[in-house]
């Protein structure tokens, strides 16, 4: 339920940020985050939203489900995790880099460091996470039966 | 007993899922890839990790995703599960897609498995190509699985035990640190700031320059999200990497198995561009203190005679094919060419570029050189002879060695490595005996998975019948081996695509949907591998023709569309056959662009070689609204 509400939350967030509310409130809190995060940010954003509301369903699907359809559900919801995780890894990392690139460490540029090392770390510590958490999940499916 | 059960009772439990990994990784990426991972980096800097990412991510979701499935339906290839799921049309569809992402990749492995043989020991280009045939024909058909595994696993060990020890090595002399890959940040400031004298001193040329750690600058963000998204894919369904993970194991096996994997290719992949950094430092370094032309680094010599490195358009190895042209009784530049094209078609490209005077240069210092020359007689040919045409007609007055004259193909650099790192001549074998063994590796397993593309139940017949097939794509492959095509990775990246569209939808989604239905699972890989083979075959081929199809979904600029239509009018005004020719060959070389211009033949700006951005997921929903209407109807029966 906790999903749910703080996706929709977050969605009305996004709805009105689009409809321009920010810039429409007087004096020093008129601020428009639009041009800010631009509309990937929004897409971003409203994508969050759509997951949170969607994890929230799948965790009262699983709930109120057993057995076999349990199990389904919980491998379904580690696999979309598992591809999201990996899609965030290999596609938003590169995406964002630009700015993370002002912030040096070491002399290592952060957003390049990220795309050349430690997205690739973050690779294998999820691979062995998903495989982990799977076979658990298969573990318990099968003890149940 | 069912084949599941039969494969699961078959598995060996003490079986080492380490073991298995490092076996699996051995067989994960196309050789011509992973040995051109650092040169790419140092091509572009930060757009090219994406090779990286998608590679990672592609290891990851083959061992967690894909090969899971394919152990679940008790098989051990991606045909035998679509057979098993989806009935015989998919697995031969699917057989069709594998051997069309095969064939390419087999030929880009020979072509690399030579020309380092070439490089490193003289070894003559085509006896090479057909070494590693013979080679790897014999390891597909004479090693057991458990056998061949354990072969890829010692040959990726020493291949990236190499590779590390080589890095560690540049570390050491660029910057004095003994843990390379935590600590080239120094490495990647040193570059910005040669970077900065470069551009002050005007030694780089725009089109090709890119400030090393800056994103963007050589790719767009699409393109690069479109390669990452095209790699990823294409490497999950590699049916050799899956066959791997699977064989033997249960499902909890294989996914351990596959994180494994992901472990040991993530250590040369990360290796990658430390070594690109080092390597850049070293040649940033020879063009900022304005090295001179006569005055070559060695490491360039290598990448040279391979013909991986161009200076002006010209290297060691065109001059030692046009020596061998004019020994064989060519004299004119373009007799000379017509015999390069057929035995050295990436240097018979750079050759018909070249200016008239570089060309008469090469030639009379071709007819200088003996059957018998020497390494050192050629290489002061070339210094002597050859660069200072070339240098002159570029107009590079001074004779320096700039980053504009100086073309480093990708699998250059690895030739260059050693040279750059002061390595002794042992590590240099040793690295080159690793390639050389990483690719026959590849290549056998390649023919492998051609050979189980019958299934593991099959009749014998229909298992003899494979292994003609695997037999025949192999020499198909060597025979364009032995052509010497250039742009491997290209054409590795075109091949990975056409997988990801034509088998990701059906394995991926398929295997794990319930509701899905053989003739959505058919429906998916035809339109998958359709859409991509029409973007990638119609923008290299008709890429003109592309573009007007097309031009709504084209991402061109004003000045391009201008262009292109002076173009179209200069097709239409010409007065002869020759002349509209010339004017069509134009047309279509703005379309298609080149490396440094991109084209207006494009849906959204997104590069040739990545179409199964667009493939795949019209595949997807091909699987989806096929399988929801099929299922209805066969509800409705």
């Amino acid at each position: 339920m906790f999903e749910i509400v703080l996706g929709l939350v977050v969605i009305v967030g996004v709805l009105a940020m689009l409809a321009g509310v920010g810039g429409m409130l007087p004096g020093s809190a008129g601020f428009d985050p639009l041009p800010l995060l631009g509309y990937g940010g929004i897409c971003l954003l409203l994508a969050v939203g759509l997951l949170l509301i969607a994890a929230g369903f799948m965790r009262r699907a699983i709930a109120r489900h057993s057995g076999e359809t349990r199990h389904d559900l919980r491998t379904a919801r580690l696999t979309y995790g598992g591809c999201l995780g990996a899609a965030a890894l290999s596609l938003a990392v590169p995406l964002v880099a630009g700015p993370l690139n002002v912030v040096r460490i070491d002399g290592f540029p952060l957003g390049y460091y990220l795309a050349a090392q430690g997205a690739l770390i973050w690779h294998v510590i999820l691979a062995f996470a998903w495989a982990g958490r799977q076979n658990a999940i298969d573990a318990e499916g099968q003890s149940d039966e | 007993m069912s084949d599941a059960s039969t494969l699961a009772a078959a598995s060996n439990p003490t079986q080492s899922i380490v073991g298995g990994g490092l076996s699996a990784a051995g067989r994960a990426l196309p050789a011509s890839l992973l040995v051109a991972l650092p040169g790419l980096v140092v091509l572009a800097g930060f757009d090219n990790l994406a090779f990286g990412l998608g590679l990672l991510a592609g290891v990851v979701l083959a061992g967690l995703l894909i090969a899971p499935r394919v152990a679940k339906e008790g098989v051990a290839t991606i045909t035998g599960a679509l057979h098993r799921r989806f009935g015989r049309a998919a697995a031969i569809l699917a057989g069709i897609v594998v051997v069309l992402v095969v064939l390419p990749l087999l030929a880009a492995d020979f072509v690399t498995v030579a020309t380092v043989a070439q490089s490193a020991f003289g070894s003559p280009y085509l006896a090479a190509v057909l070494a590693a045939l013979t080679v790897a024909a014999i390891a597909s058909v004479a090693f057991g699985e458990r056998a061949f595994g354990y072969a890829a696993a010692a040959v990726y060990f020493a291949f990236a035990a190499s590779i590390v020890l080589l890095l560690v090595m540049m570390a050491a002399k660029s910057a004095g640190r003994l843990a390379p890959e935590l600590a080239y940040g120094s490495a990647l400031t040193a570059v910005g700031e040669l970077e900065e004298r470069l551009l002050e001193n005007q030694l780089v040329d725009f089109e090709t320059f890119s400030v090393h750690v800056t994103p963007f600058l050589r790719l767009s963000q699409r393109d690069v999200a479109a390669l990452v998204f095209a790699l990823a894919l294409g490497t999950a369904v590699l049916p050799q990497l899956v066959s791997a993970l699977t064989f033997g194991r249960r499902p909890a096996a294989t996914r351990l198995a596959g994180a494994w994997t992901a472990l040991f290719v993530m250590i040369v992949l990360i290796a990658a561009p430390a070594l690109a950094a080092y390597a850049k430092l070293e040649i940033y370094g020879a063009i900022a203190k304005g090295t001179p032309l006569s005055a070559l680094p060695s490491w360039l010599e290598a990448p040279l005679g391979a013909g991986l490195a161009q200076i002006h358009g010209t290297s060691i190895a065109m001059l030692k094919e046009v020596a061998s042209a004019v020994r064989g009784g060519a004299a004119d530049p373009s007799a000379i060419g017509d015999q390069l094209a057929i035995h050295a078609l990436a240097i018979e490209q750079s050759w018909r570029t070249l200016d008239e005077s570089v060309k008469l240069a090469v030639i009379e210092a071709a007819k200088s050189l003996s059957a018998n020359a020497t390494s050192d007689e050629v290489w002061r040919a070339y210094t002597g002879s050859v660069l200072p045409a070339a240098a002159s007609a570029a107009g590079n007055e001074a004779g320096i060695l700039s980053q504009a004259a100086l073309v480093l193909d990708p699998a250059g650099l690895l030739l260059a490595l050693p040279e750059l790192a002061s390595a002794p001549s042992w590590l240099a074998l040793a690295m080159a005996v690793g390639v050389i063994s990483v690719g026959v590796v590849m290549a056998a397993a390649f023919m492998r998975s051609l050979m189980s593309l019958s299934g593991e139940h099959a009749a014998a017949k229909t298992k003899w019948a494979s292994a003609g097939l695997a037999l025949v794509i192999a020499l198909l492959a060597a025979g364009f081996a032995t052509l010497r095509p250039g742009e491997l990775v290209t054409i590795c990246v075109s091949a990975l695509s056409l997988a990801a569209a034509g088998l990701f939808p059906a394995l991926g989604l398929g295997l794990a949907w319930k509701r899905a239905t053989a003739a959505g699972a058919i429906a998916a890989i035809v339109v998958g591998a359709g859409v991509t083979l029409y973007y990638d075959i119609g923008i290299q081929v008709f890429p003109a023709a592309f573009y007007k199809t097309w031009q709504g979904f084209s991402d061109a600029g004003e000045m391009a569309i201008e262009e292109f239509n002076a173009g179209e009018e200069a097709v239409v005004s010409a007065e002869d056959a020759d002349a509209k020719a010339t004017a069509l060959i134009a047309l279509d070389d703005l379309a298609r662009g080149t490396p440094t211009r991109h084209g207006l033949a494009n849906w959204a700006g997104i590069d040739s070689a990545s179409g199964a951005v667009f493939g795949a997921p019209v595949g997807i929903l091909t699987l989806i609204l096929v399988s929801l209407m099929t299922r209805r109807r066969q509800r409705a029966e």
